[in-house]
């Protein structure tokens, strides 16, 4: 990705994660990244076009994250909690207007954005139950479309803004909860005891 | 709640789980159900009173399912197991579509329905896994209000046909899966030994 454009995504997640969406403007952008609004205006052709790029890379993001876990031949609850540790560090400072804002002001983008995000999703999580079971440490019985299906909609629900603030926990602590509630969920004795184990030594 | 009104939800209930029902006004109940119009009218006053009575009486139901057990003493997983049977027996045969137009028909009314039947969930769940803690079946690291919190929403989804296809999952199956999962997600070694034995016998 070319740096000038690199440098305006970062500098708008910035602002979003730290103000919401709606009430960053690009005038907003510009003054943060000390930039004019012509060479702004190079590289994203209005706000909906660099949501559009934001999320995109959002989303590159945490898949490149995934797929590099993926090469180190982890066994299957490795792999999870190697990804829970990186995403999780990743949504430490996520706001949830960020995300109330999209589903409010820019559906069709988050629509998209979301159905991109779980179809990939879904197939790591299917790849991932089929590599424990194997492994033998998820249950056996596990039926691994409706498991994955049911973890994309636990997804969908934490980054929820009105359950986050319902709970009063931030993203993360939700997260981990959920996480940790889908790996014992699914696993067998030998993937309890192990994984159990790995969190004593992981300080998850 | 008046029995001969009691009577009728019950039909109107009946009716819509065999062959849906698009419109819940007056006229459409009597023609479809054989009830004189008259007689729906000394009952209620409007359409809206009568989606209001129905939804109400679905969480009158509801609450029945824990009234008519004595859960002094019981196990906290006995008590889930009974529970969750009986509620997977009386709303199994709800289709999403009835939900959905339920939904987008009478938002309000629906809305309402929805908060007040979570208030009375969220309150039971946090009695179950409290006392779940104390009789050593559940974690004591678990997060009682998160938790709750968390099956709630999962309860919810399940209602969700784009993430799960009623022609894919039967009701019956999404929930026995994200219950099962669910035990065993907050579960101690003994909870989980007490489950595992129990389960059968309740057909999971």
């Amino acid at each position: 990705m070319e740096v000038k454009l690199k440098k305006i995504i970062d500098g708008a997640v910035r602002l979003f994660k730290k103000y919401g969406i709606r009430s960053v403007s690009m005038d907003d952008i510009c003054q943060e990244l000390g930039m004019s609004k012509k060479t702004l205006y190079q590289f994203v052709r209005n706000k909906p076009d660099l949501i559009d790029k934001v999320l995109e890379n959002q989303t590159s993001l945490i898949f490149a994250i995934i797929d590099e876990i993926l090469t180190s031949k982890l066994n299957a609850i490795d792999v999870l909690l190697e990804a829970s540790k990186q995403i999780g560090s990743q949504l430490k400072d996520a706001n949830p207007v960020t995300e109330f804002d999209l589903n409010k002001y820019y559906p069709e983008l988050y629509r998209i954005y979301l159905e991109k995000r779980n179809r990939r999703i879904f197939n790591y999580l299917k790849e991932n139950i089929g590599q424990g079971i194997r492994e033998g440490l998820y249950r056996a019985d596990l039926d691994v479309d409706l498991t994955a299906s049911l973890y994309i909609k636990k997804m969908e629900g934490i980054s929820d803004p009105d359950f986050c603030q319902m709970t009063g926990h931030s993203y993360a602590k939700i997260f981990q909860v959920m996480f940790d509630n889908h790996i014992r969920g699914i696993s067998n004795d030998n993937g309890i005891y192990y994984y159990e184990k790995q969190l004593q030594n992981s300080n998850f | 709640m008046d029995q001969a009104l009691v009577e009728i939800l019950e039909k109107i209930r009946q009716f819509s789980v065999e062959n849906g029902m698009r419109h819940y006004s007056i006229p459409e109940i009597s023609k479809r159900l054989q009830i004189p119009e008259e007689s729906l009218f000394q009952l209620v006053s409007s359409e809206e009173e009568l989606v209001e009575k129905a939804l109400e009486y679905e969480r009158d139901c509801f609450r029945e399912i824990f009234e008519r057990h004595n859960f002094d003493g019981v196990n906290s997983i006995d008590i889930m197991l009974i529970v969750s049977r009986d509620i997977s027996r009386r709303f199994y045969d709800i289709s999403p579509s009835v939900t959905m137009h339920l939904k987008n028909n009478y938002p309000g009314i629906y809305q309402s329905h929805v908060e007040e039947r979570i208030r009375f969930i969220f309150e039971m769940m946090q009695l179950n896994i409290q006392k779940g803690i104390r009789q050593k079946m559940y974690r004591s690291d678990v997060s009682t209000e998160l938790v709750s919190r968390l099956y709630i929403s999962r309860l919810i989804d399940l209602h969700d046909p784009a993430i799960f296809p009623p022609e894919k999952f039967s009701f019956e199956t999404l929930f026995n899966t994200m219950f099962d999962h669910f035990i065993r997600g907050i579960a101690t070694p003994a909870g989980l030994k007490y489950y595992e034995e129990k389960k059968s016998e309740f057909g999971l």
